[in-house]
């Protein structure tokens, strides 16, 4: 009795209180209540009816209940309120409203909202006391995020004095910023489902069961009471009666096999391809499994698949129960009855298994691909159970495993567990250890190629935009596969994948990747072979550059030939060079245009121009090669004008080379992410200042690279050459002309967030290495063939996900960290990594090791610590990095340095030759949270951090003994300005917008320009190079800020002075401004 | 009863611009004319036969690449082109005559506008992007070797031609040696003045050149601050319009080249004039802006990649369907709507203003609280009655290029060109082509459709 009697009491209480609030308004989306609720519905939503909960379906952009055009006319309380409302929203999205009064137009903020932003619930609301002349609107968000599947109680409250959000009872914000009579706007229109006023409409997609109004601040125990009263009403449903099931799985045995009671008519072909486990049927287009089901119970399904597809039909069916339809349209997904479909809103992408999950609720259609909801729709209420006839796969291109047929309704929480177990089932790839990677051979044709352990017949299918598939064979080169496809469509992206057949005939297959023609960067011609070539043309042809670029040929017109045109002719026929020749006379000109464009390749190949030798219209250092024919009389100053520096020729038409350029003396080279290993952000270039000329531009633009504000990896520079990471593609140009030297395909190079990392690119004169995944790839520089990778050693590499993530080369060995893929940023969903948190962790490695360059031999390594990436420091001797020797957990698990303790954080300096350690130094790092950097420069190591502020400390290079700390409050933002990596030029450390002395840390000067936006600076010997709008150049020495109009420059790091140029590789894509140019650009020293 | 005679007069009066205009319709510039209206009064007599397909050895070279994916920012997926000007070989012509210039070999050329036979070509010596323009006997033609040529019409001679920047120099660029100061504008001429601009970084110079057509002889060539002129000028009576590539078009003086002002917008190289009001984009949604004369606010938007406007009325396509837009009327309501959305803030601060300082709020202010009700509601019609501006839509999918003849929208997409009524939206005619049709023109009885691909197909109806 002592047990039930406080019970009984507080029942009576909660329904007491329930009874005693009476709402001011109601709406009531019930079939009963929609006739009572005032106001009128728009769209095409309907009442949603048993089984589930009788609610409005809030599917299209239409869909509202608009309870008035006039806020004065909805009678809305003043003093007090409280909205609640019953929803099930479908998706987080920016806005959702579910009941809106208000404007909210720039300043201009009146009236009230309960909604959603994102995830979460929110409510909004201005009050007279809070006005501060044109309204002031306090928005409050809760703490959960919504759930699907179930109705939620959401309620917003305001007495006066303090407003109060409520979701299911609980009180998740409140907020006392207004006071007084509420502030509504003198027009607004009061709505249902949306978010509406002049400036923006935001529908809500979900299910609305019930709002409510009411003239008091309910009370948290009346809210609870409120939400007790209908709870029962709003109950997701348990499916009841009997589940019954039917099952068929793929076997190797037969058909037979299957359960359920179908008697099948006609049976697919049951195949293996490797790319599963267990078996799948396979379907051409041609078959289909058809028979008869006994009726199911109830008016709920679900069905399960997990499918491959192949090629892109108009239209193809997984399954067809009665009325009910899973299938593809145009390579869409989609699911309903009758005439009403659910689709989900991208192709599904050819040669990848999906779990597939579509269930009706006897109202509502839903898709759930891989586990996540994709599409909802409504069904049409008339239609009732279907049952009977049965088909799978009519019409459908490639593989079903499993398919499973329920009368139960599996919920979004069952839907994800089924996913989670079926994925481990999925069928695994065929690994590759090496690639695969393409390069285009011409605009139409592509070589592949890659390695694999694995034995066997292979090729590559490749499927188009219009679902043909193209087989193509596989040859193997010195231990590599290559594959060259042909007849490729300009303009147009394929998706292909390797399939490999072993001794035992079993097929196996990889993931499919993408291979895009928009990015064949080779032109059409290809250099014919020189064995029909005369003797004197191999000459000549022998001492021209190899590969593309430009060469002038001069005096041609003096060379007594009676065909000047054959010269040229066999230049452009044997080399890869553009031709250009000058020729004073208009009429020989002329007449030499019209003998070339007889031939064709006018234009495309070679170009005339008119002009004299002494003073050649053509720009300096372009030339890979001057020809200079037998006795024409010409100028050695311009032919060394515009030769390239670093390899051009002069050469005679004999052959003879006369001048090879070398490198001009005072130039610089940009091998790592910031300039160098010591990391200070200058290449002491000392011909790049700020009176620049254009050099060249054209490609790569911005289609092929990343989003800016990934941050991606620096361009790098030496030896005349121009390396870009694009966005799963690499470039080599001429950074002389700009000449696209090659450029690779690799489905599998992608890193960003650059400043909480290291980047997965280095040069060493010749050699280009590049990690990716957990090898390191070196490439010829000139050619991009690869020449050698080497591995993780095998004792230090992870378990799961290795990745190679620093690199640093030299002579005599190859530096590295083993860390994993998903420690490093991929960015593959337009991440900007401009916030503090989850964003700004630093990746770890969890082993630092030198190889031999050659042998890939283990030299040494150095273990038992986390390595932070962007802090790792190099000079000739020393490898200097911060290490954390106690991560927490979440650390560990995340392969990033989540927190610091400020007592496990070591300054580190080792040996580069040995690895053995020299100094250590324990340091409170707790400040340096949001970026971590090291430079060293002159003997002193930088640290440079931010958390609240920016703080720069300095460190004796040689003891690690702390010389000084300098700290300043941060007053950019981390999109550009707390995120600043610092520039070390001439003794001075340039940080966010103030300059310190290296030695000491004191403040030189604080007239360093502001700079608008997200990148950071660079330098040469000279000047300080970064984006401020545009290209942006700063002089400290004369204080001239010059501005390059109408191009700008990316998110991070990408103006190099290095080579006597300063190099701009195209890196804004996806930029929303209106800049006139996106094309990669180079400016040279402007002639005075 | 209307339309049946409206229909029948159409078919008179085509019968008799078939027999009496065969010879007189000219495209003798850049979609038509220097409005770029992209419409003749050529009657093209549907359906049409193809008379002949010329195919270039070499296709096209366009200068820039294609778009970035997306604005991970915005979250817009699929950005338009807005540097599309020259995939394709921009076809002009008049008496039977067609003319081209390319960007793979850097020649002009003239065919014989029934044959396709090739009437003679000249040189420049950097590609030539941008559509020739005939005037007066004369073929005007830009090039990025940063000169203006004026060729014979008849021969190909060349006549003259000019260099706006003050130094001849080549360097890479676009893939090819080139002028640091291309003209990438096209040449507009007009009575005896032809009107370009050389230049493409600002960071160079940037000019703005008025010619004497015949000579050749500089009138004024106006130094460009902060301009990259790049895409077909237009020309007005009084301004010129210059489009900056990806960026928002400019406005001069045309008797000086001073500078007016910088539109606003979201950029690009489609561009027509209507009268003195300048609609351009398409913007990275595939968007279209339009503005009045007397300011760089944008008057209307409408969703789409090309338009033509005659009279009252204005075509539109998206890529997706094709629209007729009764436009005048469309932007009558947007103007009223405009300003009283106007009045209706002025009038908010006065009543803000007055029930401040009263002591009694509810009782003042009430001839601006019935206006502002009065404003409330005729906005609401409005809203009603802009939708209804669009009397006809039709799906659609070609995005190319749009022309119109007559009454006769044609459109050009990737393998195909179709012919629609302008007057429901009912397909008339449709035809395979090689690639993607980026470039249509119609010159006398013919339709000339160029594509990616280098081809130049000419369709013609049968003379009865």
């Amino acid at each position: 009795m002592n047990h039930i009697g406080p019970l009984c009491i507080v029942v009576a209480t909660t329904l007491t209180l329930a009874v005693a609030q009476r709402p001011t308004h109601e709406w009531d989306f019930s079939k009963a209540g929609m006739a009572r609720s005032k106001g009128s519905l728009r769209g095409p939503g309907a009442l949603l009816q048993s089984p589930l909960p009788e609610a409005l379906v809030f599917r299209s952009r239409e869909d509202r209940f608009v309870v008035s055009n006039s806020i004065r006319s909805a009678r809305l309380p003043k003093s007090a309120i409280t909205v609640a409302a019953w929803v099930t929203v479908d998706a987080p999205r920016t806005w959702g409203g579910l009941f809106s009064a208000l404007q909210d137009n720039g300043a201009f903020e009146k009236g009230l909202l309960l909604g959603y932003s994102g995830s979460k619930f929110c409510f909004a609301l201005a009050s007279k006391g809070a006005d501060d002349g044109d309204g002031k609107l306090t928005y409050l968000t809760g703490r959960s995020s919504f759930v699907q599947d179930r109705f939620q109680h959401v309620v917003g409250t305001y007495d006066g004095k303090e407003m109060r959000l409520y979701v299911d009872g609980e009180l998740e914000a409140s907020s006392k910023a207004q006071k007084g009579e509420i502030l509504y706007p003198r027009r607004a229109v009061v709505e249902i489902g949306a978010y509406h006023d002049d400036d923006e409409d935001f529908p809500f997609r979900g299910l609305l069961g019930q709002v409510r109004v009411f003239s008091k601040a309910l009370n948290e125990a009346e809210v609870r009471a409120q939400r007790a009263s209908a709870a029962q009403r709003f109950q997701w449903p348990a499916i009841s009666g009997a589940v019954r099931a039917h099952r068929w799985q793929a076997s190797e045995s037969a058909l037979s096999r299957m359960s359920g009671e179908v008697s099948l008519t006609q049976t697919g072909k049951l195949s293996f391809d490797g790319t599963v486990a267990p078996v799948k049927v396979q379907f051409t287009g041609a078959e289909a499994l058809r028979g008869t089901l006994p009726p199911l119970p109830g008016r709920t399904r679900s069905i399960e698949v997990t499918a491959l597809l192949g090629s892109v039909r108009r239209r193809s069916l997984l399954a067809r129960f009665g009325e009910l339809e899973l299938g593809l349209l145009d390579g869409k997904l989609r699911f309903g009855i009758g005439e009403r479909f659910a689709t989900v809103g991208e192709k599904l992408a050819p040669f990848r298994w999906y779990h597939i999950v579509a269930t009706w609720d006897g109202s509502l259609l839903r898709i759930y691909l891989d586990g996540k909801q994709r599409a909802f729709e409504r069904s049409d209420p008339q239609v009732g159970p279907v049952g009977g006839k049965l088909t799978i796969g009519d019409g459908f291109s490639g593989g079903l495993h499993e398919l499973n047929l329920s009368n139960a309704l599996l919920s979004s929480t069952e839907v994800v567990e089924r996913y989670r177990k079926k994925k481990a089932l999925f069928p695994k790839p065929l690994g590759v250890e090496i690639g695969p990677y393409a390069s285009f051979l011409t605009p139409n044709r592509a070589e592949i190629r890659w390695q694999t352990p694995a034995q066997g017949r292979a090729w590559v299918e490749l499927v188009d935009v219009d679902g043909k598939v193209q087989r193509v064979a596989v040859r193997n080169v010195r231990g590599t596969s290559v594959a060259q496809i042909s007849r490729l469509r300009s303009g147009l992206s394929y998706d292909y994948r390797i399939l490999l057949e072993d001794a035992a005939g079993k097929q196996h297959a990889t993931a499919s990747y993408r291979l895009d023609t928009a990015f064949a960067y080779a032109d059409e011609h290809v250099a014919t072979s020189l064995a029909d070539a005369g003797p004197d043309v191999v000459k000549l042809v022998s001492a021209m550059p190899k590969g593309p670029g430009y060469s002038v040929v001069l005096g041609v017109d003096a060379s007594g030939s009676s065909h000047p045109a054959a010269l040229v002719a066999d230049l452009a026929k044997y080399t890869e060079q553009q031709i250009v020749v000058v020729i004073p006379g208009a009429g020989q000109a002329q007449a030499l245009r019209r003998s070339l464009a007889a031939r064709q390749i006018y234009g495309t190949r070679v170009t005339v121009v008119q002009a004299a030798f002494d003073d050649l219209p053509l720009g300096s250092d372009l030339a890979n090669a001057v020809v200079v024919a037998k006795g024409a009389k010409i100028s050695q100053r311009e032919c060394r004008r515009i030769l390239r520096p670093e390899g051009g020729k002069i050469i005679t038409a004999s052959g003879e080379v006369l001048h090879t350029a070398v490198q001009v003396a005072g130039t610089g080279d940009w091998t790592h992410q910031y300039g160098s290993g010591a990391n200070t952000a200058s290449s002491n270039d000392g011909l790049v200042s700020d009176a620049l000329e254009l050099q060249w531009f054209g490609k790569p633009g911005p289609r092929p690279m990343m989003d800016r504000g990934a941050r991606s990896p620096a361009p790098l520079y030496t030896n005349g050459r121009l390396f870009i990471h694009g966005d799963r593609r690499l470039f080599g140009l001429d950074a002389y002309n700009g000449t696209i030297l090659w450029a690779h395909e690799i489905p599998q190079l992608r890193r960003v967030n650059m400043p909480r990392d290291c980047s997965n690119l280095n040069v060493l004169g010749d050699d280009l290495w590049v990690a990716v995944t957990d090898r390191l790839w070196r490439l010829d520089a000139q050619t991009g063939a690869m020449l050698d990778t080497l591995e993780i050693p095998e004792a230090l590499r992870p378990i799961d996900d290795p990745a190679w993530g620093f690199v640093h080369a030299t002579p005599n060995s190859v530096i590295g960290t083993a860390t994993t893929l998903h420690a490093t940023y991929r960015g593959a969903e337009g991440e900007w990594y401009d916030k503090p948190g989850v964003e700004a962790e630093a990746v770890l490695g969890s082993a630092m090791f030198a190889v031999h360059p050659e042998s890939g031999e283990l030299l040494w390594s150095y273990t038992g610590s986390h390595i932070v990436h962007p802090t790792i420091t190099v000079d000739a001797e020393t490898i200097y990095f911060v290490e954390d020797r106690k991560p927490s957990k979440e650390s560990l698990a995340k392969g990033r340095l989540v927190s610091q303790d400020g007592k496990n954080q070591f300054l580190v300096a080792i040996e580069a030759k040995t690895g053995n350690k020299l100094w250590e130094r324990r340091y409170d790092f707790r400040d340096f949270s949001q970026v971590f950097y090291l430079s060293l420069s002159t003997g002193v190591l930088v640290a440079v951090g931010t958390s609240t502020k920016y703080h720069a400390h300095g460190f004796e290079a040689s003891t690690g003994q702390p010389k000084w700390q300098h700290s300043h409050a941060v007053k950019k933002d981390h999109h550009g300005g707390a995120m600043q990596h610092p520039v070390i030029l001439d003794g001075v450390v340039y940080v966010e917008q103030k300059a310190l002395d290296l030695q000491k840390g004191k403040v030189v000067r604080e007239d360093i320009p502001g700079r608008r936006g997200c990148g950071t600076m660079t330098a040469s010997g000279q000047t300080l190079f970064f984006r401020h709008y545009d290209h942006t150049i700063w002089n400290p020495t004369t204080k001239k800020l010059t501005v390059l109009p109408g191009i700008r420059s990316g998110c991070w790091l990408s103006l190099i002075p290095a080579g006597g140029l300063l190099l701009a590789p195209e890196s804004s894509s996806g930029c929303s401004c209106a800049n006139p140019i996106q094309t990669s650009v180079a400016y040279r020293p402007r002639k005075k | 009863m209307k339309s049946l005679s409206g229909l029948l007069l159409v078919l008179t009066t085509s019968s008799i611009a078939l027999s009496l205009d065969l010879s007189a319709q000219a495209w003798p510039t850049y979609r038509h004319d220097m409005a770029r209206s992209g419409r003749t009064d050529a009657v093209l007599a549907v359906p049409l036969r193809e008379r002949f397909c010329v195919r270039s050895m070499h296709r096209p070279k366009p200068a820039w690449p294609g778009p970035a994916k997306r604005d991970a920012y915005s979250k817009i997926e699929n950005l338009e082109p807005r540097l599309a000007f020259d995939r394709a070989f921009h076809i002009v012509g008049e008496k039977g005559r067609i003319y081209f210039g390319s960007s793979a070999d850097d020649q002009v050329r003239c065919l014989d506008g029934k044959t396709g036979e090739v009437l003679w070509s000249g040189f420049t010596e950097a590609p030539v992007r941008f559509a020739p323009t005939l005037h007066g006997g004369r073929v005007f033609v830009g090039s990025d070797d940063g000169h203006a040529y004026c060729l014979d019409q008849e021969t190909g001679k060349q006549l003259w031609r000019f260099r706006a920047a003050p130094r001849d120099v080549r360097v890479p660029g676009n893939g090819r040696l080139m002028s640091p100061w291309p003209v990438r504008t096209g040449i507009v001429v007009d009575k005896k003045t032809a009107y370009f601009c050389a230049g493409l970084f600002p960071s160079e110079g940037a000019w703005l050149c008025a010619l004497n057509a015949r000579s050749g002889k500089k009138q004024f060539a106006t130094a460009l601050s902060g301009t990259h002129p790049q895409g077909y000028m237009l020309a007005s009576r009084s301004r010129l319009y210059v489009p900056t590539g990806r960026g928002r078009p400019a406005v001069h003086q045309r008797k000086n080249g001073a500078k007016i002002r910088d539109m606003s917008g979201q950029g690009g190289t489609f561009a027509l004039l209507v009268g003195d009001s300048l609609i351009y984009g398409p913007g990275k949604t595939g968007e279209l802006g339009e503005f009045s004369d007397s300011s760089s606010d944008q008057v209307a938007t409408f969703h789409g990649l090309h338009m033509i406007v005659h009279g009252d009325m204005a075509w539109l396509h998206s890529g997706r369907d094709l629209s007729a837009l009764h436009r005048t009327k469309f932007l009558k309501l947007l103007g009223e709507q405009r300003g009283l959305g106007a009045r209706r803030k002025a009038l908010q601060k006065e009543v803000a203003a007055l029930r401040k300082k009263a002591k009694n709020k509810q009782t003042v202010a009430r001839k601006q609280t019935r206006e502002l009700e009065k404003i409330g509601a005729r906005l609401q019609e409005i809203s009603a009655e802009l939708p209804r501006c669009v009397l006809w839509r039709t799906p659609c999918d070609l995005r190319y290029e749009m022309i119109m003849a007559k009454d006769v929208l044609l459109l050009g997409g990737d393998g195909e060109v179709r012919a629609f009524s302008a007057k429901d939206g009912k397909q008339v005619w449709e035809a395979p082509v090689h690639g993607r049709a980026w470039g249509m023109a119609v010159v006398d009885d013919t339709l000339y459709v160029s594509t990616d691909e280098g081809a130049i197909h000419g369709f013609s109806g049968d003379v009865r």
